[in-house]
């Protein structure tokens, strides 16, 4: 190899990952094969697909995916009615046997789902004599609903949550146990807060978010279109990033709990900002379902770049780091007074903050059709930086503070 | 589009498949490409591309309706302003019209907007199309002399006003030149009909094979006139030779149209000119399985042609000669004839802002040829604008005043035979603007 990429390796409750790039429990890793792949490519770790009991009937069906697709880009957002593996224990347990035997610096987690305390308790001893490093339970699918109510996620309810988190970790002798948690609730503190009390080493923050994809106007049925009928998707994807950043950052500012981070990361920048809000690392799903385990590569290079070129020896020195920057809106200050400024060398004369100021802001924008160049009016310019986000030019637009 | 024409050279077979070589050449954009083509549009306030487009189609609100995927919003959009949005898509010179102050341009390369603009009147053709709906009729009619683009527009828009409206056309059919004189690998008949057809069913009259004459016989039935009467008339100079095979590019075109040319095969043709029709002509005979050769008497850079033809006609194996003027055609033994070639160097710029070709003395050459073809431009039919009392200025055109009236109160032109341009786009908008002034006029304003 041409270049020496540095050290990237990070640490969660204890085990050591060679990078913090995890696939997370989804299609991704259902075949023993396409995890010694993603394995061999550069993946630090894999959660082996949700499994369960012996003998339970997973009834899958098809098709199962749609996409929200923002103007030219594809799959900005992912959306499933996926449920957890048709594999069940016996076959898993197996998997993380041979992929530790082949794989011993990688991590092999498994991801679990029952009913009752009995089968949750003899997923996790069967995993742990298969030799698992880690044990994630999800709370939160939101197709294979397993909670108290119909409909409802097991993440949704703290005590439920507590509950079974204890189940789980008693029977755990060895390995740590995380619980994959939904955004989808009132106050996400609370929920972890029991979470934590019932004893889970981590959480999994988060899962995919319910969703209606969106409706064929020739048919009025909604993505995706199972025989004249669906139901609800899981979301991820970009689209669900900033709902991801907000759950991670308000866990880690109430809950003293380590995070593995997922939902809407696609590249080595959203990891970054996973980690700055307080994952300990990352799993991605919808970008490899896109692009491939190839991605890695990717990641790799572009965090290694980003930490050497920041003086960072370590992706672990980012975790948090972006914490103390989040303050509640009352916190903020008021002053100095902020405007925004046009380069006029760089301003190509579009005219977008003009209209946008114009008709969403304080008509601060003036623009002159025949020199085609925007100039502010600092007296009514309040400082909202609408205009900032319109221009097609990445610094043409500045806030400057008076 | 020009890496798109490079990869469609045309592979020219002699078994009886040349209806196939006459299929549009130009891909249009599949909906992926669309879609990212219309990202690019940065949607500028009073943008430069509008002002750019004598129809003054809203590009910018046509293009977020295809981002939008809302595709038959985008070519009403279009067809509000320009009832001809597919032919123009296919035959505006954009680098002049719209692309050419494309804000995007600034920043990267220019949005292409013609593309954009075919894609979404390409796709109300093969999937949806509004009706118009006419207001109340009016007393009043007018008679539309000429069916082409300024004809159609000019009735159209007075149909939408509800006046009654009555078209003359010496030939069987509307359309005018992009109907026959631009060759179907470039407009597609279907794209022509179409449109034509969308402007008559709002309940324009059609007075097929009417050759109007005096426009007296009109005046008692007819409240006001349109002329869009173009430029019938073939530009020649004199050589020496035999007439029966030189032909006149519309004269070509229009019997490669009605396929009443004679046999191609083999034949070597030459054409006189460096205009699209000139290309138009070569690229048509190199289908009809000819061989063809442009002969222009400048230099390339001086060349009228797009640039989009004159790289297609070179993919297409066209050959061009530059600094040669034809000065005899005749007829040697054996039925042989010979194009007599002087050789031509360039002199001063002239009145036309390029540099004037002069004889290099003593140069020649001989060319051997079946057939010759004059592509250097039509004139006006100035003896039935005299007839009717209608002034023609120094530049060949009828005079029309700020109302787009002739010296004959009460008729009114547009297109090609009062403007130099020759665009398709250019006779939309005067025939939309002459509607406006006929009805001021009507109701007294004017």
């Amino acid at each position: 190899m041409m270049y020496q990429y540095g050290d990237l390796s990070v640490e969660l409750c204890g085990v050591r990952f060679q990078n913090p790039f995890v696939l997370a429990a989804a299609p991704p890793t259902d075949e023993l094969d396409m995890v010694r792949r993603a394995f061999s490519m550069g993946w630090a770790g894999a959660v082996l697909k949700t499994t369960h009991v012996e003998g339970l009937d997973v009834d899958l069906v098809y098709p199962m995916m749609s996409s929200v697709n923002m103007k030219d880009r594809r799959i900005s957002g992912l959306g499933n009615i996926d449920l957890i593996s048709h594999y069940g224990i016996e076959v898993v347990e197996e998997r993380v046997r041979l992929l530790k035997e082949e794989f011993p610096e990688k991590v092999v987690m498994a991801s679990i789902m029952g009913s009752r305390k009995e089968e949750w308790q003899e997923l996790v001893v069967r995993l742990e004599n298969a030799g698992v490093d880690m044990i994630e339970c999800s709370f939160s699918c939101p197709q294979g609903s397993m909670g108290e109510r119909a409909g409802a996620m097991l993440g949704q309810d703290g005590d439920a949550s507590k509950k079974v988190a204890g189940w789980v970790k008693s029977a755990a002798k060895r390995v740590p146990v995380v619980i994959k948690i939904t955004p989808q609730v009132a106050f996400i503190s609370e929920i972890v807060q029991k979470i934590k009390e019932g004893g889970a080493d981590a959480v999994c923050a988060s899962n995919t978010i319910p969703s209606l994809m969106g409706i064929d106007l020739d048919t009025f049925v909604p993505y995706p279109n199972v025989r004249g009928k669906s139901t609800y998707s899981g979301l991820s994807g970009s689209l669900i990033k900033p709902i991801t950043l907000r759950t991670i950052a308000e866990i880690k500012k109430n809950v003293d709990i380590p995070i593995t981070g997922t939902g809407g990361v696609t590249n080595w920048k959203d990891a970054v900002e996973l980690m700055l809000v307080g994952a300990g690392n990352v799993q991605l799903c919808t970008a490899v379902m896109h692009y491939g385990y190839g991605i890695i590569d990717d990641l790799v290079v572009g965090l290694s770049n980003y930490l050497e070129s920041h003086d960072l020896d370590s992706p672990m020195q980012l975790i948090g780091r972006s914490l103390l920057h989040i303050a509640s809106h009352d916190e903020l200050k008021r002053n100095p007074l902020v405007k925004a400024h046009v380069d006029e060398d760089k301003c190509v004369g579009c005219g977008l903050c003009h209209v946008a100021c114009r008709d969403g802001g304080h008509q601060a924008i003036d623009f002159d059709t025949d020199s085609r160049v925007a100039l502010v009016d600092e007296e009514k310019c309040v400082g909202c930086r609408l205009c900032r986000t319109v221009c097609p030019i990445g610094d043409c637009i500045k806030m400057r503070y008076l | 589009m020009m890496s798109l024409l490079d990869e469609q050279s045309i592979e020219l077979r002699d078994d009886g498949t040349h209806h196939e070589h006459f299929k549009e050449v130009t891909p249009g954009l599949g909906l992926d490409s669309a879609l990212l083509e219309a990202s690019k549009c940065l949607q500028c306030y009073e943008p430069p591309c509008r002002d750019g487009c004598p129809a003054r189609i809203d590009i910018p609100v046509f293009i977020r309706r295809i981002k939008e995927g809302d595709f038959a919003g985008a070519a009403q959009k279009i067809k509000e302003a320009n009832l001809l949005g597919g032919i123009c898509a296919r035959v505006c010179p954009v680098d002049r019209l719209c692309e050419m102050n494309c804000t995007r341009k600034k920043m990267d390369c220019t949005v292409n907007i013609h593309m954009l603009q075919r894609f979404a009147t390409d796709w109300e053709e093969e999937n949806w199309k509004k009706t118009i709906t006419i207001p109340e009729e009016r007393s009043e009619r007018i008679a539309v002399v000429g069916g082409g683009p300024a004809g159609l527009s000019c009735a159209y828009e007075l149909r939408k006003m509800g006046f009654g409206v009555t078209i003359f056309e010496r030939s069987d059919n509307t359309g005018g030149i992009p109907s026959w004189g631009i060759p179907p690998f470039r407009m597609p008949r279907d794209i022509v009909k179409s449109e034509a057809d969308y402007a008559i069913s709002t309940g324009i009259q059609l007075a097929f094979g009417k050759d109007i004459v005096f426009l007296d016989d009109l005046k008692q039935d007819y409240n006001a006139i349109f002329l869009g009467i173009g430029l019938p008339e073939d530009m020649q100079y004199k050589i020496e030779g035999s007439a029966e095979y030189i032909f006149s590019s519309n004269l070509f075109l229009s019997r490669a149209e009605r396929k009443i040319l004679p046999d191609m095969t083999g034949k070597k043709i030459g054409i006189i000119g460096g205009g699209d029709v000139a290309f138009d002509v070569a690229r048509t005979a190199k289908r009809l399985g000819g061989e063809s050769v442009i002969l222009y008497r400048r230099t390339f850079q001086e060349m009228p042609a797009e640039q989009e033809e004159i790289n297609a006609a070179i993919n297409e194996g066209i050959d061009i000669k530059l600094l040669t003027t034809v000065t005899e055609f005749v007829h040697r033994t054996g039925g042989i004839r010979t194009a007599n070639c002087q050789v031509m160097e360039l002199g001063a710029v002239d009145q036309s802002g390029r540099r004037r070709p002069l004889p290099v003395e003593g140069a020649y050459y001989n060319l051997e040829l079946d057939y010759l073809v004059w592509a250097i431009g039509s004139k006006l039919d100035t003896d039935f604008c005299s007839m009717n009392q209608i002034n023609v200025g120094r530049n060949g055109r009828i005079e029309v005043d700020e109302n787009m009236m002739t010296s004959r109160g009460g008729v009114f032109a547009g297109g090609d035979s009062i403007n130099m341009d020759n665009m398709v786009v250019r006779a939309v908008a005067e025939g939309k603007k002459a509607a406006l002034k006929i009805s001021s006029y009507l109701r007294g304003d004017a």
